[in-house]
């Protein structure tokens, strides 16, 4: 399975945020995507995402073979940077009523609360209303939704930045558990987790979607590379 | 799309019952009493959710009634200051003020609204099944809430609880027509007529301008012999089951969601992050 972005080009007014962006994202790999505040990585998920319109290009699917233009969006799950949650349910409620809303969808569905095992969400806090929940908490709400169905594409934006370093790391490992049977895009403007986690690594700057040679991820001179491009890109 | 929408009103009642817990525990004096395990006792929380749709049923009868009351019964009074001339201008105003304004107004298919985000945006429900689904409940039970108060109102300014259930029923399908035509223009234009300040402003102080300054002006249109022709009543109604055909026929109520509901996050981070 691919998702192919194809010359996605997006304006808020006189400002272009995204011209002729284009990739090719294949399953089984957890995608970096870098950029400064403000370089269009939240407006590209929106793209991809069905949330914001484009002006031009086109977002599409191929699973074997056939290419699909108008994606399901139920396929797609997105994890906002920012977690918002109906407040005054709880945490148990929640997943019961999501998994009673999707169960014609998952497979391999698990009790309640192996989710939030897995999670690591404590008894208690099970039965408190997300509205007293950290920002942390939230976001694993938000994360076990993917969890539980599985969608084919999973855009994660910014998710890790509010975890504590355990459940990041528990997390981190989730996700390259996940990564086999999903196409995984991960924003963050923290070089070291896009390294820790990432197969591959795209910045998007001026605009433009860029790859970084995979050969140079884990090399020493990643950070320095990175650096060059986004201020070479700024200087422009 | 019945499954959609018990989901839909499973979830609604739930947080309802959460919600009055939730404030019921900062009542002064009662709030310590209650324990903080409520929100985990099934049984409690539906007596709760119960007692509060029970509420919510008054409060729709009373909402309605207030409305009818201090918007058309008190100024149609004070105008003619006599019962047995009321009727005219109460069919005057209520024509302009429900049918016209109400039919723009009154469409939440087309509103910002968190428990639509929650249930499209976050727990996937099919958009068209829960638009629809919650554009026919609001407009079932207006039409049970309205019922009442205008089968007494028509007792006693003058006219049968038959002419005010076909008073009712044509309103719910210009209601309905409304909405169909803000889809319609939505489809066309991708530009939703709800969100046009220009154009709301417009149709409001018209409704109210003709609402009320036509009857102050002596020039008070005669709706009793429009609104209960048969013909009138045929043609209102048979455009109100074309509109239903087109509201659940339409296709982009995805995209539609997509772009309404991506200002839940919008509105909801302070500042707002990225972009």
């Amino acid at each position: 399975m691919k998702l192919v972005l194809k010359d996605i080009e997006k304006s808020y007014g006189e400002k272009q945020v995204l011209k002729k962006a284009s990739f090719t994202f294949e399953k089984g790999k957890i995608y970096g995507l870098l950029g400064r505040n403000g370089a269009g990585k939240t407006t590209l998920f929106n793209c991809i995402s069905g949330e914001l319109k484009y002006e031009n290009g086109s977002v599409s699917i191929i699973d074997d073979g056939q290419e699909t233009k108008d994606i399901d969006y139920k396929n797609v799950g997105y994890v906002f940077s920012e977690p918002v949650l109906p407040e005054f349910l709880t945490g148990y409620e929640f997943l019961k009523f999501y998994i009673d809303i999707n169960k014609d969808k998952i497979e391999n569905l698990l009790t309640i609360d192996e989710y939030f095992d897995i999670i690591k969400i404590k008894e208690d806090d099970r039965y408190r209303l997300m509205k007293g929940y950290s920002h942390g908490m939230k976001n694993k709400m938000q994360m076990v939704c993917l969890l539980i169905t599985r969608p084919a594409v999973i855009l994660l934006d910014e998710p890790l930045t509010s975890f504590d370093v355990v459940v990041a790391l528990e997390i981190k490992n989730l996700l390259k558990e996940m990564k086999s049977e999903h196409i995984i895009i991960f924003s963050t403007h923290i070089l070291q987790l896009a390294t820790d986690l990432c197969d591959e690594i795209l910045v998007l700057n001026n605009c433009n979607l860029e790859e970084v040679d995979s050969e140079i991820l884990k090399s020493a001179e990643f950070e320095a590379k990175i650096m060059e491009i986004l201020k070479e890109k700024d200087d422009d | 799309m019945i499954n959609t929408f018990i989901n839909s009103f499973k979830v609604s009642f739930v947080e309802q019952a959460n919600t009055f817990i939730y404030f019921l525990k900062r009542v002064p004096l009662i709030g310590k009493k209650i324990p903080d395990n409520l929100y985990e006792r099934t049984h409690a929380k539906i007596i709760i959710g119960v007692i509060r749709e029970i509420l919510g049923v008054f409060g729709g009868f009373i909402g309605k009634t207030m409305y009818l009351g201090i918007m058309i019964i008190l100024p149609t009074y004070l105008m003619t200051k006599d019962i047995a001339k009321m009727q005219p201008i109460f069919l005057h105003i209520f024509f302009f003020l429900s049918f016209i304004s109400g039919a723009f107004m009154q469409t939440n298919m087309f509103e910002i609204n968190k428990p639509a985000f929650n249930m499209i945006t976050l727990m996937k429900v099919d958009a068209s099944e829960y638009y629809v689904g919650e554009l026919l409940y609001k407009n079932i039970t207006d039409f049970i809430y309205f019922l009442i108060p205008i089968i007494i109102m028509g007792l006693i300014i003058g006219f049968s609880p038959q002419k005010a259930i076909v008073l009712i029923t044509e309103l719910i399908a210009c209601r309905l027509i409304g909405a169909c035509l803000q889809l319609f223009v939505y489809d066309k234009t991708d530009g939703m007529l709800k969100h046009r300040d220009l154009f709301l402003s417009v149709v409001i102080i018209l409704a109210l301008v003709l609402s009320y300054a036509l009857p102050l002006l002596g020039f008070t249109i005669d709706f009793n012999l429009i609104l209960f022709n048969i013909f009138v009543v045929i043609t209102i109604l048979s455009l109100g089951v074309v509109a239903i055909i087109y509201i659940w026929k339409f296709k982009k109520y995805t995209l539609m969601a997509k772009t309404l509901l991506l200002w839940i996050i919008y509105l909801i981070k302070k500042p707002l992050r990225g972009i």
